[in-house]
């Protein structure tokens, strides 16, 4: 398959990314030779193969208690924006 | 000279007395800086350090009997939270953040004692073969310095291989503990899936990711896992089958089963690797294992296989990166949506952006099925591949990489290239198997590593044979 510029742009949109005009056109031909070689697998013959899952059994569950975590100063160290030991975010609704 | 000595050398040497943990750690912390051009590391911890080694001196001169790594200078990956240090993952991204705790990893090996002497570059979040995409700086490689030292854990396998430090932890998800250990002439180990804990480790592709040591010799390396691996409840897919490495060196491989499959050899091998992977043979041969020949038919899918699955998570795992809780924030912006934007772009650099996009590709409708579901499927087909060659054979071996290591630039503009570079070591992440990585000759004048791949849980076994090898192999020149 061909990937085209509108694609591009889609996957940018799903991925909240930008590209400069010669990002775009450089990433383009990247991008095809990697899909060219990542086709192969469409010669493969899965007909009678399931997907390979990891299901982990949960012999029992841990009992529900509250344990120790991380305090609320820890958790926000990082954050650039904060206020009253929360994450501070821009206005989402007015 | 001290820093040359192997892991369990020195600490020998430590338990004598003879050197106290502290003057050791300066020799390393020294030697680092003194050779800080290679730039394997992003970061010294020299205060935390000296402060950790001063203790075991302490308990040492107290008549506590204390553990192999006690005392003993260690590297992490980038990638690996310490509360002592920055935790980057070599991404602008992270150029600032601070793990408010530890990994499980970090923990276990400072209940062992260990010194935690730095931090170690790696490839920009794990991904990339050649330690380039780095957002501070290419990592050269130990002995040329104008070539790559491999990738992702770069710095880790040129931090041991400079005699910085007696070893290091990396992480491998395509290759990139083995494929640096190979390019470097050091030994790398990537365990079985579940073996080592996660737990803070930051993740690339969850599935695949695993966490294992860099070292000297292969004794060394036998040391760190015991010392890391175990269940650990904080992290669902660590696994409780225990792993027991104490009587795994037999200084024999007679009777073992060595299989070789032919398909490895269809894959456009350096014919100085091909005249190595002959000798290593004969050795096997004349020192009484049994050479079979398996197949592998679908290996050769495997690295089309990783592409998909390895992207694809890596783009679910990637988009918590918004720059709210922590990392790159911008100055302005116009609304939640435009932050986003801007935090991600200015944050990741091109190789970390490439794969976030072939994820969001393979996993989105209308493609969902061709590729992600088509990849699990031949995943599946090449597990049981695996499993019916261990039927035949206990060990398959084959190179850790193609050729030896590259000249930085290379093959930075073509990722296709710089992707086929892993196309021995991937397969094992894909079969969730572990794998070896041990200097056995040159080629170009470059080190070169054999992989040894062995069934789940059977790290014993590639230890013993490394551990052979290594004592009684002519390797051309590796230490």
């Amino acid at each position: 398959m061909e990937i085209t510029d509108k694609d591009i742009e889609h996957l940018a949109q799903l991925s909240r990314l930008t590209f400069s005009e010669s990002e775009l056109s450089s990433f383009k031909g990247q991008f095809q030779s990697i899909i060219n070689y990542v086709n192969q697998l469409q010669s493969v013959d899965t007909n009678n193969v399931k997907d390979f899952t990891i299901i982990k059994t949960l012999d029992e569950l841990r009992i529900d208690e509250s344990r120790e975590s991380l305090s609320n100063e820890l958790v926000t160290m990082n954050a650039k924006n904060k206020s009253k030991g929360a994450f501070k975010v821009p206005t989402v609704v007015e | 000279m001290i820093i040359e000595k192997s892991l369990l050398e020195v600490s020998e040497i430590l338990k004598k007395g003879e050197i106290s943990s502290k003057e050791l750690t300066l020799e390393c912390i020294n030697r680092a800086k003194e050779t800080s051009k290679y730039n394997a590391l992003h970061e010294i911890c020299e205060n935390s350090a000296i402060k950790q080694a001063e203790n075991i001196d302490k308990r040492r001169k107290a008549g506590e009997s204390l553990q192999v790594l006690a005392g003993i200078p260690i590297v992490l990956k980038d990638i690996i939270s310490y509360t002592e240090s920055y935790t980057t993952c070599s991404s602008k991204f992270l150029k600032d953040y601070r793990s408010p705790y530890d990994a499980t990893v970090t923990k276990k090996l400072l209940e062992n004692g260990a010194v935690i002497l730095g931090k170690a570059n790696m490839d920009e979040f794990a991904m990339g073969s050649s330690t380039e995409t780095c957002a501070f700086g290419v990592v050269h490689n130990p002995r040329n310095f104008d070539y790559v030292p491999g990738g992702s854990s770069g710095g880790s396998a040129t931090t041991v291989a400079l005699n910085q430090c007696f070893g290091a932890l990396g992480t491998d998800t395509g290759g990139s503990i083995r494929q640096p250990s190979s390019f470097c002439g050091v030994v790398g180990l990537k365990p079985t899936y579940g073996t080592v804990s996660r737990y803070g480790v930051i993740a690339f592709a969850s599935s695949l990711d695993q966490v294992g040591p860099i070292t000297k010799t292969v004794k060394d390396n036998a040391i760190m896992l015991d010392a890391i691996l175990g269940e650990d409840k904080n992290e669902f897919t660590s696994t409780s089958n225990t792993l027991d490495l104490k009587n795994c060196f037999k200084d024999s491989i007679k009777g073992l089963k060595i299989g070789i499959a032919k398909e490895f050899f269809e894959m456009g091998m350096d014919p100085e690797i091909q005249k190595s992977l002959d000798e290593v043979i004969s050795f096997f041969k004349e020192n009484g294992a049994i050479i079979i020949d398996v197949s592998l038919p679908n290996i050769k899918q495997a690295l089309a296989v990783y592409y998909v699955l390895s992207s694809a998570e890596c783009a679910s795992n990637l988009a918590r990166f918004d720059g709210i809780k922590y990392g790159t924030a911008p100055e302005k912006y116009e609304d939640l949506i435009d932050f986003y934007y801007k935090a991600r772009t200015e944050g990741f650099g091109s190789e970390v952006k490439r794969r976030i996009m072939l994820g969001n590709f393979v996993l989105s409708s209308g493609y969902f099925d061709a590729y992600y579901n088509k990849a699990k499927r031949v995943q599946n087909l090449i597990i049981d591949e695996f499993n019916k060659a261990y039927e035949k054979c206990d060990v398959i071996i084959s190179p850790t990489a193609p050729t030896s290591a590259f000249k930085i630039g290379e093959k930075i503009n073509d990722p296709l290239q710089m992707y086929l570079n892993d196309i021995y070591t991937v397969p094992v992440n894909i079969a969730r198997l572990p794998g070896l990585s041990v200097p056995f000759g040159l080629s170009k004048g470059m080190p070169i590593g054999l992989q040894l791949i062995g069934q789940k849980m059977s790290e014993g076994t590639l230890y013993n044979i490394g551990d052979f090898m290594e004592r009684h192999f002519n390797k051309g020149g590796i230490r």
